[in-house]
């Protein structure tokens, strides 16, 4: 009745004028302009509502001489209307909803930049209440009545356009730049439009992280965030992760890790990178204090994928296969075996292997050696010794090595998912699998994944949501180092008892000429196999082929996260969040050593006992060892937070959060070994594991002793308990204030409970500067400044105040074998946590519309109360105490770059640069005790790895510096000196320890972890096909060269670096090399060893840039290829660890992987990876 | 509205409930305050039974050959060997110095604890104090004959002794005591060990009534209270007088390493166990000289050394630590009843008991020689018999980080006075009787950190 109404009251009359024919060329002119023609020309009058023919849109009407009937024909196809002529009155009316004519449109809806299909956009057709949205592959399809209607396409972030319906039709959707600076921000407790954010947040969206294909979700992250750097070292294949810089020096220096606001405990690997969203990283004091104590390094905020209400459903699947070359032991730089022969055979003539022909010695034999030692007792001639050595020279174990236990790698990743929402509800969910070969015959590793996340309106008020994750991993016969050293398994390394760290010599042959396994020497010489093998002995041969075919290990991981929130409005503004989230791990490993392997073998050898009657008795049976172990993690929340979000006459905006939580992390676990095992019976033995037997050495040891598991069991539960809130207050869009504040409470052991609780806050201020009147620069379209201040917190959990000791078992005692307890920490009642406050002053632009972005940011973090160990007098009975021992200072600046070079219809350049400068220094270092004795650093310093317990501050220096002796040549004989500080040359290892007895002596050379780093990445786009060109760079950082490995080649046996070659020989020399001669005498080439090592010529500048990989991709949709049968699909290939491009060091060196002596992790092979991505 | 406030007021009360909620303990882990939680550190023999052993790299027991020299672990052992004026660097830590304070810190947190907490069994607390007052003794003992000058009644108290730390606070301040403090307090410690302790301990790695006497009779014979030594020698004795019977050792128990074939455990003239830091004993070894000084009939050339070829010298496997599960036996420096024998045995020589002193000294003597051969020592004058049982100390007690000790306490004595030299590498090294070499110089580490006046050198 209404609509009648008003139909009524806007009724014309309009009166026609001359003949019938129609003869117009109107574009896009509002429908009522097209009436006029018509009515002007045929002198029919319309009658219609013109409020809702107006609503209709523009039409295009080109006719010649036509007839009225098909003039109109022609706009009435545009328009939801139908016309009925009526005494020369053309009545119109809206189109019935049951009217016969029914038309299909259909098209894609792509990003203009990226090309990207935009999932979930909007289309309508104007004027009506029919619409669409698009699906995984940006399709869409309406039915209306209407053949070409104007369409409005609408998508968030993009600015909306209105197009005319086509067939097959292609709408590219520019970003809405200003939009896009909108774009919301997320600790993981709030989310907040960017442009209010006063805090430095990076942001790095799934358009970012698809650009890299890895398993794992931080590896697609080098490069894509200004202040995040991947550091590596050589004693792990993981890089370790460092946010602006680092700011603690025994405490947790990791950044939090936060999956879905809440901080992840378990393994990281249980996240499947497809479903990834976004990930926002916390940089600041303001951005990131609002997680406490576990914020000082930074927080990493992942968020999955969702549906999106109203949506329809989309379908996307991807695979992706990697290849990659077995790894290249070229890389080490290892000595050849041409040169250790030489090397050994100068220890020979030293006499250094006397010990091994002395009786009752059980040490092998070198082949090489045991040639030398029969040619100089007259065995064999000298010819035949030559020759004999001479064939050795030739081979090198790591052919066979390389040969019989590396393959080439691949990798697969299978994904598919499922997004969409109606009107009250909104679902996701995916499922992958992820199976890589890796280089290691043998070590799999496959992983399915399961997502979920769900939301539900229950009420306008009320909203449920639920999302859970599951991951299942597994790994075989794993390898802790990738691409380390290859002599872990030669080394037996791998099995239950460390086997002493001898390695066969690199003319050993794993294999004979028919593959055959060969023993190398090992453990025991051949007398004393002998000797025992009468006894009744088990063989005592150590074959590398066999113990690696026989290696089966297994280790699993099952990974649950499940999370359910409450969402209540309680008034306008004000909701009520509550959330709880259960993450649970439970870890399993499975290690059957056969009894056939070495380990079994020899510690049942070890457990045989000889009676006086010649009887042997077995201690512990012959059977397979089995070692069970369990890891479980449990790990639960419980918060509680109110929302308040609200604006007042378009001027004041406020923003709050106030809300509690608590927090319980379990991890438990359990180990146990079988012996006598047999796998297929599943039976085993009991043994004695508590009696003491002798051993053929003549030593006695109880079966616990030497297989025993440690502590069977571990529990620890920690907790926390905290109250957070947040707040921010914006005027006019223009001035926005923020603070936060959070009170965090644990259990941590033996702090005094008043220091448990820690207040830690942050205030800050930002300023949209563009929207002042006074500011006219008409180039800037955008401009913020801003400034925070805060502190974050870090903790210790080792940390304790009270004189502490560990239990231990009755096992581990000598010859009482009761339990006892000993003493780890000295009393230290005055223990606080560990603080860094952070000045963060930031910039964000937007220039020449918009073609240039970026954001410019300046740091300066002041870690205080830094927990470590304190020097103590060894007359206190310790070395050291748990401590506040340090300050830290770490300042620096950033600048991320994003530019639009060319843009064309066809043609796109993007450029995207980042510079990251983090410079660290230790500012106060309260060593009372403290030796500061550079032997220390020397040895320790200089390395940021693992090993929390091997480097110290120095006052004024970065927390990793090198320091090195100043080189002093090498003199008539090749041997190394340095120079003391008085400019004598010191020759004397003794010497150079008492002269330079203190760090700040020795000459320093840099730091360790790049002060400079940051990427540059390039886009290049042609139609469907795009190429990215990844760089990254890290400058003004130093590295150690390896040692000449004089001292390790005869202690151990132990191959040095190549260097070798260019060691001194003879006279003359010394003007031309700086390696030392190898003397075969003990303590000069300890010396020469050492001089060199730790002198100013073995310490290189680290700069590099590196071509991290190449992107490929080309997208075929119905547009391009109309037979296609589904949406789209997206084609790539991608080449990583493309190698360096420039380096500063002349040694052809990877610095990010500086071979070192005996520990060396190798640069990552080069990978081709291939990949396809399926819109239905 | 009344729901609304309702539902704040119920959040904020859901969380104030927890004050217990932090209040959990990790599960391994021991904050010591009560007898059994001292038990426990004190059955940490790893810390509690280790005592100095560089003395015997110093004493002129130990002969290497150039390639065993070579072959010494640390620098400092080295430079010891050959009396360098300069011993340590600068960050060297040094056991002998550091592992004594350790047993300290030890003590005093129990014997603080036990002051501070009096709940437990009377004679529990009794034994666990005794223990604590037994190794606090013990350890200063070993630290003043490693780092500090013989006892010398005239100058002790102006003599430089070692720091004495009396309680658990590692931040208080320290500085050298006198010589006389020093063995003041250990006398009052050892003293109060003897009264605390039960006469038997069911382990011999713990501190038994016996133990104590014996590390007072070493303590005053070392001070030359000769008087004392030999009453608590004798106290000793009357606890536990088992010796070992050398002609039933199967020397052929230990086929391929260094350790004596009998177990510290069983053996039943131990008294106490303790070990010391230094070299593993099988990297001890003696001069033929000195191997010769052992009756051919003594078993004791057999089950202690053994020849090693081409080098003209003998390896010490004479160690009565078997190492423990550790395969690593590091030398035996505890106490043991033929000990206790020579202590008595010297007393009653310096005594003019002649015939007594040679009762003593036979009675260990018998327990050495192989069946049938034994001819009891006979010495016509004191002075003969106190040369007999001084050598015989130094036979049976050898790498017991004994040695040094002795020659301190005779050097005093110009009549025992010897120069000692040896020669390395063609190169002859002598260290005459009182040279201030005889005193290891502080560890440079606790120099820097305590300002402590070094030792002259």
């Amino acid at each position: 009745m209404k609509r009648l109404f008003i139909l009524l009251l806007c009724m014309q009359y309009i009166v026609p004028l001359c003949a019938q024919s129609v003869t117009a060329s109107l574009q896009n002119v509002p429908a009522e302009k097209a009436f006029a023609v018509i009515q002007q020309q045929t002198g029919y009058e319309f009658l219609y509502n013109n409020e809702s023919v107006r609503k209709a849109g523009t039409i295009n009407l080109s006719v010649k001489q036509a007839t009225l009937e098909a003039a109109l024909q022609q706009c009435f196809s545009q328009i939801p209307f139908t016309w009925k002529v009526v005494d020369k009155t053309i009545v119109v009316s809206p189109r019935p909803v049951s009217a016969t004519a029914e038309y299909t449109i259909s098209g894609w809806v792509l990003s203009s930049d990226s090309r990207q299909p935009l999932v979930g956009a909007t289309i309508r057709v104007k004027g009506t209440d029919k619409g669409a949205a698009s699906n995984g592959s940006g399709a869409f399809s309406i039915t209306t009545g209407v053949q070409h209607p104007l369409l409005q396409v609408s998508f968030l972030g993009y600015v909306s356009k209105e197009v005319r319906a086509e067939d097959d039709m292609v709408i590219y959707l520019e970003e809405d730049k200003k939009k896009l600076s909108e774009v919301v921000v997320t600790t993981g407790y709030i989310t907040l439009p960017k442009e209010r954010a006063t805090g430095s947040f990076s942001q790095v969206d799934k358009s970012q992280l698809d650009k890299r294909i890895s398993t794992n979700i931080l590896d697609k992250l080098e490069g894509l965030s200004t202040g995040l750097s991947f550091l590596r070292s050589v004693t792990s294949d993981k890089p370790k992760l460092s946010l602006r810089g680092r700011s603690t020096l025994f405490s947790e220096d990791q950044p939090l890790i936060v999956v879905n606001g809440f901080p992840i405990e378990g393994d990281l690997n249980s996240i499947d990178p497809d479903d990834v969203e976004s990930i926002t990283i916390l940089k600041d004091a303001a951005a990131a204090s609002i997680w406490g104590v576990r914020a000082a390094n930074g927080v990493i905020v992942i968020t999955t994928r969702q549906g999106k209400f109203n949506q329809r459903p989309s379908v996307e699947a991807r695979t992706n296969i990697v290849f990659g070359r077995k790894p290249d032991y070229s890389q080490l730089h290892l000595m050849s075996t041409s040169d250790y022969i030489d090397a050994q055979q100068i220890l020979f003539k030293a006499g250094r292997f006397n010990n091994l022909f002395t009786p009752g010695s059980t040490i092998p034999i070198p082949e090489a050696v045991q040639i030398w030692k029969d040619e100089k007792d007259g065995k064999i001639s000298s010819s035949v010794a030559t020759q004999k050595i001479n064939a050795l020279r030739d081979i090198d174990i790591l052919n066979d090595y390389s040969r019989l236990f590396t393959r080439n790698t691949l990798t697969q990743q299978y994904q598919v998912n499922v997004s969409g929402g109606g009107e009250n509800m909104q679902y996701y969910l995916s499922a992958g699998y992820d199976k890589n070969a890796n280089y290691m015959v043998g070590n799999d590793y496959e992983r399915f994944t399961l997502n979920t996340s769900n939301t539900v309106r229950v009420t306008k008020k009320l909203e449920l949501s639920i999302a859970g994750q599951l991951s299942q991993g597994n790994t075989s016969n794993p390898f802790d180092v990738t691409g380390s050293s290859p002599f872990d398994i030669i080394a037996g390394t791998r099995s239950a008892t460390n086997i002493a760290a001898q390695i066969p010599s690199p003319y050993s042959r794993l294999v004979d000429d028919k593959g055959n396994a060969l023993k190398v020497p090992w453990r025991y010489n051949e007398a004393f196999k002998q000797a025992n093998y009468g006894q009744g002995f088990l063989n005592m041969d150590y074959y590398p082929l066999t113990e690696f075919q026989l290696m089966n290990r297994q280790v699993k991981s099952m990974a649950v996260n499940v999370r359910l929130g409450v969402n209540y409005e309680i008034a306008k503004g004000l909701n009520l969040d509550l959330k709880y989230n259960l993450e649970k791990n439970n870890g399993s490993d499975r290690d059957l050593q056969d009894q056939n392997t070495f380990m079994v073998r020899d510690n049942v050898n070890l457990f045989s006992e000889v009676m006086p009657d010649g009887e042997q008795v077995r201690h512990l049976p012959l059977g397979d060892i089995l070692t069970l172990a369990k890891n479980d993690l449990t790990a639960q929340t419980f918060r509680g937070q109110l929302n308040f979000n609200r604006n007042w006459r378009e001027k004041h905006t406020i923003a709050a959060i106030a809300g509690a939580e608590s927090r319980e992390i379990l991890r438990e676990g359990s180990r146990q070994r079988l012996f006598g095992y047999n796998d297929r019976t599943l039976q085993y033995a009991d043994v004695d594991m508590v009696t003491q037997f002798p051993n053929y050495y003549g030593f006695t040891n109880s079966i616990s002793s030497i297989l025993g598991v440690g502590a069977p069991v571990t529990y620890i539960k920690d907790r926390f308990i905290s109250y957070f809130t947040n707040a921010s207050y914006t005027y006019l869009n223009k001035y926005t204030l923020s603070a936060s504040g959070r009170i965090d409470g644990s259990n941590l052991f033996g702090v005094q409970r008043n220091r448990r609780l820690n207040p830690l806050w942050s205030v800050g201020a930002a300023w949209q500067l563009q929207r002042e009147k006074f500011f006219h620069a008409e180039w800037v379209d955008m401009l913020k400044l801003r400034a925070t201040y805060g502190f974050n917190g870090n903790i210790n959990k080792t940390a304790t105040a009270y004189t502490t000791a560990n239990l231990m078992t009755s096992g581990e005692n000598a010859t009482s074998y009761i339990p006892y307890a000993t003493i780890i920490n000295p009393a230290n009642p005055n223990l606080r946590w560990e603080k860094v406050a952070q000045v963060n002053l930031g910039a964000d632009f937007a220039l020449f519309h918009e073609s240039l972005n970026g954001s410019l940011e300046y740091f300066n973090k002041r870690a205080q109360d830094l927990f470590g160990s304190a020097f103590l007098a060894p007359s206190t009975g310790f070395n050291s105490i748990s401590s506040n021992i340090a300050e830290m200072r770490t300042q620096g600046w950033e600048l991320k770059l994003d530019s639009r070079n060319i843009s064309t219809n066809n043609f796109r350049w993007n450029t995207t640069f980042m510079l990251s400068v983090a410079k660290d220094k230790v500012t106060k270092f309260y060593n009372t005790g403290s030796s500061m004795s550079p032997s220390f650093f020397l040895l320790y310093g200089g390395r940021d790895d693992d090993d929390r317990s091997t480097y110290l501050p120095v006052e004024g220096y970065p927390l990793f510096g090198l320091w090195a002796y100043p080189w002093g040549g090498l003199d008539a004989k090749g041997n190394a000196g340095i120079i003391g500080p008085d400019g004598k040359r010191i020759t004397d290892r003794f010497e150079a320890g008492r002269i330079y007895d203190n760090i700040y002596k020795l000459k320093y050379m840099g730091a360790v972890n790049p002060p400079v780093f940051g990427s540059l990445a390039n886009t290049f786009s042609y139609k469907q096909l795009s190429l990215t060109v990844n760089i990254l760079y890290k400058l003004g950082h130093y590295y150690r060269g390896s040692d000449p490995g004089y001292y390790t080649m005869a202690a151990m046996y132990q191959r040095g670096p190549d260097s070798f070659k260019d060691r001194w020989k003879q006279a003359g020399d010394e003007a031309k090399t700086n390696i030392p001669a190898f003397t075969g005498v003990r303590a000069q080439d300890r010396t020469n060893n050492d001089f060199y090592q730790f002198s100013d010529v073995n310490v290189e500048k680290a700069d590099h840039v590196r071509l991290q990989d190449v992107l490929l991709s080309y997208d075929i949709t119905r547009q391009t290829l109309a037979s296609l049968p589904v949406n789209r699909i997206t084609l790539y290939a991608q080449a990583s660890n493309l190698g360096i491009i420039w380096r500063a060091n002349k040694h052809g060196i990877d610095p990010d992987y500086a071979p070192q002596t005996f520990s060396s992790v190798m640069p990552p092979v080069r990978t081709l990876a291939i990949g396809a991505k399926v819109g239905f | 509205m009344k729901k609304k406030k309702f539902i704040i007021f119920a959040f904020i009360l859901a969380f104030a409930g927890c004050k217990d909620y932090l209040d959990i303990q990790p599960k391994d882990k021991l904050i010591p305050g009560g007898v059994e939680d001292f038990r426990l550190l004190l059955d940490d023999q790893w810390t509690m039974t280790l005592t100095p052993g560089i003395a015997d790299i110093m004493a002129d027991d130990l002969f290497l050959t150039e390639d065993q020299y070579g072959d010494v672990p640390q620098d400092y052992f080295q430079r010891s060997y050959t009396w360098s004026r300069d011993l340590f660097t600068a960050d060297e830590d040094i056991r002998d110095w550091s592992a004594p304070y350790t047993i300290i810190f030890y003590a005093n947190t129990i014997l603080e604890g036990l002051a501070a907490n009096p709940t437990g069994l009377q004679e529990a607390r009794n034994q666990v104090q005794g223990e604590a007052d037994f190794y606090r003794a013990y350890a200063y003992f070993n630290l003043l004959n490693t780092f500090a000058k013989q006892y010398n009644a005239a100058t002790a108290d102006k003599d430089l002794g070692v720091p004495l730390r009396l309680s658990s606070d590692v931040t208080a301040p320290v500085t050298r005591n006198s010589v006389k403090e020093v063995y003041t307090r250990i006398l009052t410690d050892v003293n109060d060990a003897i009264k605390l302790l039960p006469v038997k301990a069911p382990f011999k790695t713990r501190p038994s009534r016996a133990a104590a006497h014996a590390l007072a009779a070493r303590i005053y014979l070392q001070m030359g209270d000769y008087d004392r030594a030999m009453e608590q020698a004798t106290a000793g004795i009357s606890l536990q007088n088992t010796l070992l019977d050398y002609r039933t050792v199967d020397p052929n128990n230990s086929p391929f390493d260094a350790v004596f074939p009998v177990t510290v455990v069983s053996n039943p003239e131990v008294i106490f166990i303790s070990s010391t830091t230094g070299m593993y004993a099988k990297n001890y070894s003696i001069s033929s000289d000195m191997h010769k000084l052992y009756n051919v009939h003594d078993l004791r050339a057999s089950l202690f050394f053994r020849e090693i070829p081409d080098q003209g010298n003998y390896q010490y496997i004479g160690s009565y630590n078997d190492g423990g599960s550790t395969n690593v036996p590091s030398p035996f420096s505890g106490f043991t009843v033929a000990e206790l024998y020579l202590i008595r045995a010297e007393c009653y020589a310096r005594k003019n008991e002649t015939g007594k002193a040679m009762d003593d000294l036979n009675a260990l003597l018998v327990n050495r020689f192989e069946e049938g051969s034994f001819q009891p020592a006979t010495a016509g004058s004191p002075k003969v018999a106190l040369r007999i049982i001084l050598q015989e100390r130094r036979k049976e007690l050898i790498f017991r980080n004994l040695r040094l000790m002795d020659l301190k306490r005779l050097n005093a004595d110009p009549e025992y006075a010897i120069t000692l030299t040896r020669t390395l590498n063609d190169e002859t090294f002598t260290l005459p009787p009182g040279d201030n070499r005889y005193v290891f110089p502080i560890p440079a580490k606790e120099i820097t950190a305590t300002h402590l006046e070094q030792n002259p050198r």
